[in-house]
Parts: C-alpha cells; sequence; structure tokens
C-alpha cells in the first residue's frame, strides 16, 4: 500500500503527458493501457476519500474496499467478496461431505454424535436435498438435545426451527441473516463451532457448515441494492479481469453473477485465449499452463512499448501498481473458477499454481487475492491434495478467521484419509 | 574427481550415449546409495522413484493405485491378503520380476541383521510366502482394513543379493537394480548420475535421459536454470523466488514437502540431559537473525509446519531472552566468570555439526556460533560430507547439537524422530507420555483425537526442547519451460515423470 501511496503523489505532479501512441494491439485501450497513458485520469480516480477502497480493491483487501468505496464501486467489492465466499462454500460443501463419508467409512461415525445433523445440514444448504435426508436416516440419538430438536426439524424441511439456544438457534440467525442481508444476527452463532460435543478424548467440534453461503448470499444481496451506475467508465473496470468496458459489457450480459467474469470478451477473443477445455486427459495439465504462457506473452508484447511511450508517472503506475500482474491474477483467477464450476480440477490447479505469487505466497496481495487461495485449495482438494489444501488456506487465517472453521475440518480429512498409511520422512 | 563419501567416485566411469536433449536436474547433494532400504535423505527418495518400483503408488489424485501388484484379494478377517502381481514386468538386467522378490525385500528389510531405518514399513506383515511365481499370501499381526495403502515400498530384486542380510556397502548400492522407468547408467566423471530410459519397462516413457547434477551452491543452481544448463531444480531457495518466477523460460512449481529445521541436542551427553540447559540454549538463540539470510519461511513452535493439522498454535516459539538463559544456567548450577559459562570448573562448549549440503546451513551455523559465543559459550562448527554424518550422526551418535531438516510426506508422522523406540530419534528423546501419545496416535479412527495427541506432542517437545524448532522455507521447484506435461509428487517429486517430456 506504500508503494500505492508513492505512485498517487507522483501521478498527481502535472508533468505534461506525451500523447499517446496508437498501438494496433488487442491490448491497446484498456484499464492498465490507460492508467498508463493518462495516469491523471488514475489520480482524480482514486484521489478523495474512497482512496482506502481503491488500495483495497488493488490489494485484495476486500473489507477495505467494501467499507471505502461507495455506489457501484462498493458492488463491485461486495460481488467480489460473495465471489470469494461462494468459492469458501463450495470447499466447505466437498470438504464436509468428503469427511463425514470418510469417517463414517474407515471407522464408524461416534455414537451419539452431531455428524449426520451437520453433514445434512451442509447437503441441505447446497441443495441436496437426497442426501440431507440420507445423512438424517443415518443419526440414532444425539447426545445433545438441541441436536435432536434441530434433527427433527430438519426432518421436516430445511427452515426456521424456532430454536432459542444450540445448533438449531444458529441455523435460524443464517436464514434471518440471508432474508435481511445483514450479518448481524450470526452473532448469535458460536463462531468457534456449530457443535461441542464429548470425544472419545476430550471435546468433538463440528464446524459450522452454512456460514460461507450466508456471507455470500448476503454480500450478494448487499451489492444488489447498491447503484448501478459507475462514476466513470474507468471505475467499472479498474483491478478486474475485464481489460476493457466491451469485455465488461460482453460478460455481464451472459452472467450478472460474474462467476466467469474474465472468461471471455472481446479482449481474450482477440487474443485467440478463449478456448474450449481439452479433452481429459494427460494432456489437460500442459494445455492449461500452455494458455497462461500465452497471456503471459501478450502481455508482454503490451507491457515494453506502453512502457516506452509512458511518461515518467505512467511507468510509475505501471510497476508500481503492477498493472500487468493484477489482470493477469484477475484472469488466472477467473479461468481457475471456470475450470472448478466445469469439473475440471487439474486444470485448475495448474492455473492456480501460475496464478500464485510465490516470491510473496504467505500473504495476501494485489496477485494473491483471497479468491485466488481459495481456489488453489479447492483445486488441491479435488485432485486428492488434501494437505496441500491446507497450505493455500492457511495465508487467509489472519484476514478471515471464519476460515479457521474449514482449516479444521480438512485437517480432519487430512487425517482421515492417511488412517493406515505409514508416513515418510527423509533428512533435508 | 572428488573423494567424497557419495555415489560418483566409487564407480567406474563409462562413456554417456543419450539419445535426445537430456533432462537436467540439480540436487544440493548427489545421492549416497541407490538402494531404498537404506535411503535416508530426499535426494535418495528423488533418485530411487525413477529406479524402483512398489507394490502400489499413488494416482495423480493421490490414491493407492496398483503398478506391480495386478489385484489383491483380503481375507473376510481382514489378516490375510493375496496379491497377484504383473507377470510383464522385467527388471533392469532383463530378469522377470516374480512375487520372489517381492517375498524377499520384505524378509530382508525384517531381518534383524539388515540395519535400516526402513524396517517399520513392514513391521506390521507378520509373513510373507510365495504361492506360485506370480501370486504371494501377506500374513498381518492385526487386521488391516486398507493394506495397500502400505505397500507403497520399493521392490529390489532377490538375485541382486546374497542373503536377506542387505548391508549398505553391497556392491548394490552403485549398480541398482529395479523396475523403474529408468536404469542408472553411468555415474560421470563431473559428479553426475545419468539415468536412461529403460527398455524393459513396459510403458511409455517420453524423456530418454535424465541427469542428475550435484550442484552444491543454491546461488549457481539458479543461474544454471537461467542459462539452460539445467531443466530443473527440485528446491528453490526462497530468496530466488522472485528471480525464476519472473524469468519466462522457468515456471515455479510448489513442492511443498513439510519439511523443518531444527537444532537437536544429543540428550545421552550429560550437558544436554539436563532441560534447563536445552531451554537456556533455545533462548539464546535469535532465530529471526538466523533465517534471514536463508529467505522467508515461518518460525516454528514445534515438530509441524504451521498449515499441519497438528501444530499447535497456542504453542509460543521459545523467544530470544538472554537474562531468562541466564537464570537457567545457574539453576543448572553453572556460574559465568569473565562472560564465560562454565560447571564444576568445566566450561560449556558445544560442538555443531551441519550437514555439507544442507542449503545456506553454512551460514545459519556461523551465525548462531557468534550468537552463542557472545553469551559466553564456546562453540566449535564443522560440517560433515555424507559419509561422516551418516556415521557421527545415524550410528555412532559422537555430537553435541546437530542442524539439520525433516521433510515428511503428507502423514506427517514423527514418531520415528520423538518416540523413545524411533528409527530417527537421533537425540535420544525419551518422555513416556509423547510415546503413549504417539502410540495412540497411530491407532485411533478418531481424527480429532488424532490432532489433539499430536497437538499435546508439539506442546511438550516444545518444552521439553529436545530440539530447537527453527523454521519451515517456502518451498517451490523450477522448471524449465522446455519440460512439458510436468505433475510433479508433493513428496517423491518423480512419481509421474513417464508423463513428462522435453519440448
Amino acid at each position: 500500500m506504500r508503494l500505492l501511496g508513492l505512485v498517487l503523489l507522483g501521478a498527481c505532479t502535472g508533468e505534461p503527458e506525451p500523447e499517446p501512441e496508437v498501438r494496433a494491439s488487442p491490448l491497446a485501450g484498456g484499464w492498465p493501457d490507460e492508467l498508463v497513458t493518462q495516469p491523471a485520469s488514475f489520480a482524480s480516480l482514486v484521489d478523495g476519500p474512497t482512496r482506502d477502497g481503491w488500495i483495497g480493491l488493488h490489494g485484495g483487501d476486500l473489507a477495505a474496499a467494501t467499507e471505502h468505496l461507495e455506489g457501484a464501486e462498493r458492488a463491485r467489492a461486495l460481488t467480489r467478496q460473495a465471489l470469494f465466499y461462494e468459492d469458501l462454500d463450495r470447499l466447505s460443501d466437498l470438504t464436509v461431505s468428503r469427511t463425514f463419508t470418510l469417517w463414517e467409512s474407515r471407522s464408524g461415525l461416534p455414537e451419539g454424535s452431531a455428524i449426520p445433523v451437520v453433514a445434512a445440514l451442509q447437503a441441505f444448504d447446497s441443495g441436496d436435498t437426497d442426501a440431507g435426508s440420507a445423512w438424517l436416516a443415518k443419526g440414532g440419538a444425539y447426545s445433545d438435545p438441541n441436536v435432536t430438536a434441530l434433527a427433527d426439524s430438519l426432518a421436516n424441511g430445511f427452515g426456521p426451527n424456532g430454536q432459542e439456544t444450540g445448533a438449531g438457534a444458529c441455523v435460524d440467525a443464517h436464514l434471518a441473516a440471508r432474508a435481511a442481508g445483514d450479518l448481524a444476527t450470526l452473532e448469535r452463532c458460536d463462531s468457534t463451532g456449530l457443535v461441542r460435543e464429548a470425544g472419545a478424548s476430550g471435546e468433538r467440534i463440528l464446524r459450522d457448515p452454512l456460514v460461507f453461503q450466508t456471507y455470500a448470499l448476503v454480500y450478494r444481496s448487499q451489492a444488489e441494492e447498491m447503484s448501478a451506475q459507475p462514476s466513470s467508465p474507468l471505475a467499472r473496470i479498474i483491478f478486474s479481469s475485464s481489460w476493457s468496458a466491451a469485455d465488461a459489457d460482453a460478460q455481464s450480459s451472459g452472467d450478472p453473477s460474474g462467476r466467469t467474469l474474465g472468461t471471455g470478451g472481446p479482449t481474450l477473443e482477440a487474443l485467440d485465449l478463449v478456448r474450449p477445455l481439452p479433452p481429459e486427459d494427460d494432456g489437460e495439465v500442459e494445455w492449461a499452463r500452455q494458455r497462461v504462457r500465452d497471456l503471459d506473452e501478450a502481455l508482454d508484447n503490451w507491457q515494453k512499448p506502453a512502457a516506452d511511450a509512458a511518461s515518467p508517472d505512467g511507468v510509475a503506475l505501471l510497476d508500481e501498481l503492477d498493472l500487468s500482474g493484477v489482470y493477469r491474477g484477475r484472469v488466472l483467477v477467473a479461468w481457475t473458477r471456470e475450470a472448478i464450476l466445469a469439473d475440471r480440477p487439474h486444470v485448475a490447479l495448474a492455473t492456480a499454481q501460475l496464478a500464485l505469487d510465490a516470491s510473496n505466497a504467505r500473504t495476501l496481495g494485489p496477485r494473491n487475492t483471497p479468491a485466488m487461495f481459495a481456489l488453489l485449495a479447492e483445486a488441491n482438494l479435488r485432485t486428492g491434495r488434501s494437505r496441500e489444501a491446507l497450505d493455500a488456506l492457511q495465508p487467509l487465517q489472519s484476514a478471515y478467521p471464519l476460515v479457521h472453521g474449514l482449516d479444521e475440518t480438512i485437517g480432519d480429512l487430512v487425517i482421515l484419509e492417511g488412517l493406515g498409511r505409514l508416513g515418510d520422512s527423509k533428512e533435508n | 574427481m572428488s573423494t567424497r563419501s557419495s555415489l560418483v567416485p566409487v564407480l567406474l566411469l563409462t562413456s554417456l550415449s543419450a539419445s535426445g536433449a537430456p533432462f537436467r536436474y540439480a540436487e544440493d547433494q548427489a545421492p549416497a546409495i541407490a538402494n531404498p532400504v537404506f535411503a535416508t535423505t530426499m535426494s535418495e527418495a528423488r533418485i530411487n522413484e525413477l529406479l524402483f518400483s512398489g507394490l502400489y503408488t499413488d494416482n495423480k489424485d493421490l490414491a493407492t493405485s496398483p503398478l506391480l501388484a495386478e489385484g489383491a484379494e483380503l481375507s473376510e478377517d481382514f489378516t490375510e491378503l493375496t496379491v497377484s502381481v504383473r507377470q510383464d514386468v522385467r527388471w533392469h538386467d532383463g530378469s522377470p520380476f516374480t512375487a520372489e522378490d517381492v517375498v524377499f525385500t520384505i524378509e530382508a528389510m525384517k531381518d534383524r541383521g539388515t540395519l535400516s531405518t526402513e524396517a517399520g514399513r513392514v513391521a506390521w506383515i507378520d509373513k510373507a510366502e510365495v504361492i506360485d511365481a506370480y501370486t504371494l499370501k501377506l500374513t498381518f499381526a492385526h487386521p488391516e482394513a486398507r493394506p495397500e495403502d502400505k505397500l507403497f515400498f520399493k521392490i529390489l530384486p532377490k538375485h541382486g543379493f546374497d542373503s536377506t542380510t542387505l548391508k549398505r556397502s553391497d556392491p548394490f548400492r552403485a549398480n541398482p537394480i529395479g523396475t523403474g522407468a529408468y536404469t542408472l547408467a553411468n555415474f560421470n566423471d563431473d559428479n553426475s548420475i545419468s539415468l536412461m530410459a529403460n527398455d524393459n519397462y513396459n510403458g511409455t516413457v517420453r524423456l530418454d535421459e535424465i541427469v542428475m547434477r550435484e550442484v552444491s551452491d543454491k546461488n549457481y543452481q539458479a543461474k544454471l536454470l537461467l542459462y539452460e544448463s539445467l531443466e530443473a531444480l527440485v528446491r528453490v531457495l526462497p530468496r530466488d523466488l522472485a528471480v525464476l518466477q519472473n524469468d519466462r523460460k522457468v515456471e515455479l512449481y510448489p513442492y511443498q514437502t513439510n519439511s523443518w529445521w531444527y537444532l537437536g541436542f544429543n540428550m545421552d551427553r550429560s550437558t544436554y540431559q539436563d532441560p534447563k540447559v536445552r531451554q537456556a540454549l533455545a533462548q539464546l538463540v535469535d532465530v529471526e537473525a538466523l533465517l534471514a539470510p536463508v529467505g522467508t519461511g515461518d518460525i516454528l513452535s514445534g515438530p509441524f509446519v504451521k498449515s499441519s493439522p497438528f501444530y499447535n498454535h497456542d504453542v509460543r516459539s521459545w523467544t530470544h531472552a538472554p537474562m531468562d538463559a541466564s537464570a537457567l544456567l545457574e539453576e543448572a548450577g553453572y556460574i559465568q566468570e569473565s562472560g564465560n559459562w562454565s560447571k564444576d570448573g568445566t566450561p560449556l562448549e558445544i560442538k555443531i555439526y551441519a550437514h555439507k549440503s544442507l542449503e545456506s546451513s553454512q551460514e545459519v551455523v556461523i551465525n548462531l556460533q557468534s550468537q552463542w559465543q557472545a553469551a559466553g559459550i564456546g562453540v566449535d562448527v564443522d560440517f560433515l560430507d555424507e559419509a561422516r554424518w551418516k556415521a557421527m550422526v545415524w550410528k555412532d551418535r559422537e555430537f553435541d547439537v546437530i542442524l539439520s531438516q525433516w521433510s515428511f510426506d503428507r502423514n506427517e508422522d514423527v514418531r520415528e524422530q520423538f518416540h523413545s523406540n524411533g528409527s530417527r530419534n537421533f537425540t535420544g528423546y525419551v518422555n513416556h507420555e509423547v510415546d503413549e501419545l504417539l502410540d495412540m496416535a497411530r491407532t485411533t479412527t478418531d481424527p480429532q483425537e488424532k490432532k489433539a495427541a499430536m497437538r499435546k506432542i508439539h506442546s511438550i517437545v516444545r518444552d521439553d526442547s529436545p530440539m530447537i524448532f527453527l523454521w519451515t522455507l517456502d518451498s517451490y521447484s523450477a522448471m524449465s519451460t522446455s519440460v512439458r506435461n510436468v505433475v510433479i509428487h508433493p513428496f517423491y517429486f518423480f512419481t509421474w515423470a513417464t508423463d513428462w517430456q522435453m519440448r
């Protein structure tokens, strides 16, 4: 963020800007190009009370972006938050389902445990009522009466259950938050665990499987309440996966949710980077890597002449805001998400690994956005790399304490997968 | 030619006959032995992955998948597994692979005369019998629900040995015969090892030749990759990541081997039997200052990396607290005169050993030496080659303090390091509560119970301090973009190298 501040000061020096050079590249004219050729327009956009919001949007600090931006720009930040929590929710669904299924098959579920109810909640919340009912049918006598009451309520359908305490009260708090578009009611939930019960040697904690979906829905509803009119054309797309307004137009008309934003549009089409996923075989990883290499080549071809033609302020913006890297990062996140939604986890993993800024791998930042880490974790989990999913989630822990519960559940999955295996260790 | 004790000087040199461009990768240290029963280092584990096969292996989704096995049938009471092995597999020398080889390998690993730290891999097998040339039966000490998950160990050729009592010095160490996709072709006079695609391999191998180059200087490794004199670095120093990441001819691959650095005390020596002394020494280490020249990493308080489900985040690492350390040394009976610590007239003097090949270990040890010397402790340092390391640390335990690094697969099983019977417990650490927790962790099927046990172990060993836990580094491999179809195994690296190819 310090760098951004320096750049902003530099951008306001009022030095004369050279005439923008006309370049016949598909990448001429997008938001990175505008910042390089017209740094003053960037200064005028971000100079003011929303400055910290823009810094947040650039650096992947979505909470700051949400707090400090206004109108349509705030809606952009909220939508990115919603997408991030949707990513986490998908990861949570997969984790809960796999963990409890494996737990049951490896050792049988502990007697009296609320595990079937928590698994059912997750299934119902993800829309899989058959799985939810199947989990409920596995439950017997629960040791916690609150859990029994919740199970009875779920047997009649997933909805408000009217409980005042325990897991049922938390479920109702989620439903209320979703209806109101306000997270305040979640204060009624124990953020460290939905159910606490006696385990074999100490307390067993079952995490809340609804929380990410609630956050995603609330942020989406808040985004929809915001003004749809951006404060400027640049404000609409700056720091996004849409290189140009035409990209944003093309994508938003096809997918208002924003889930596929960054996977298509005229710019990527002109670069021949809108490609159908390849056959599912050993070549798919190479396909994914080659697509990223081709994007890198296109960005390199844009960046060098752009820097040569730019004013000192433009060059400063290009370098210090890592414009090329930020756009690249946003597109790679979009491609990763696209591959995951298409059930192509190896393509997703190869793409996400290249999205990661390894030189700052432990910190959130302009390239290492929260969504990038969430998607990297999911791609790892979907390719059997549960342990590596924990590596990917670690940088999120301090900024997003909710991730801790998910991390603990994936930890349970890692342990279950390792039961009966013999570990290996070597020096160096 | 070097006189180091590695495989390289042991063998006669012969000429290379490579076909196509070789895939060249760098190791800090060449494997000292090409026999998986005696593999102790990551470089040995990696080369074994190319030379040898197990009955089962990981597929690309890390699920257990048959390799030399063709099928298996588990008895109803889970105590016997009848395994049929593939009939189309040949050893590198052309001999047919049979069930005899599997049984021989198990018996050799179980043989008390085979001084291997890998014996635990077959301890759960009571008996191995040949049924016919391609069928064997395993009988277990206890019911095993998923025995295939434990049958990953590499199979050795019966005809390559005289008896089941294997020795590190067997000629096999330098003339390995496996069933893997590559054969060991040459030890070259530049300390490199050439592997050639196995003509008898029943599958597609796309890299004709793989060359392991020993390059102990990490800075030089990165340069060789950038100058296209290498195709891969298995582990990049954190400080080189930015440069390599920005080079379009190179791509980085996460290679998180759950590794951590530590200083280990020899608790057989009276000085280090007193926990106060170990804790004092821990508080005389400024770990951040030690880490700085190595690069970015997480400072740890126990024997797991921070992303591990077993890491106990409530446990704090020892802080640099010289005053507290002084108090502990005084409680342990030491006095400080003219700045130097002594007990009963004997000065507190420590000899630190580090392995020559451990990346940046020289900077770390010299820095540590100066920190402890400044606190009034006599410190001598020595950097050991592989042969001396094996002899003085693994075999004879002739050391005060060692600097080393452990790498773990995804199970992060520290039993061998901290159980009183552990085969890699070089510190001589004994804590019966830890033993019980480790035993329980191995048998429980409740993941949260296991997690709690391991976190408790973390807390105990931090306080007991048989080791000073230092840090884990960001771990990446770097690969030239001229190599395609690369997917690396999170631990063994080369498991799927048969799919790799040069552009």
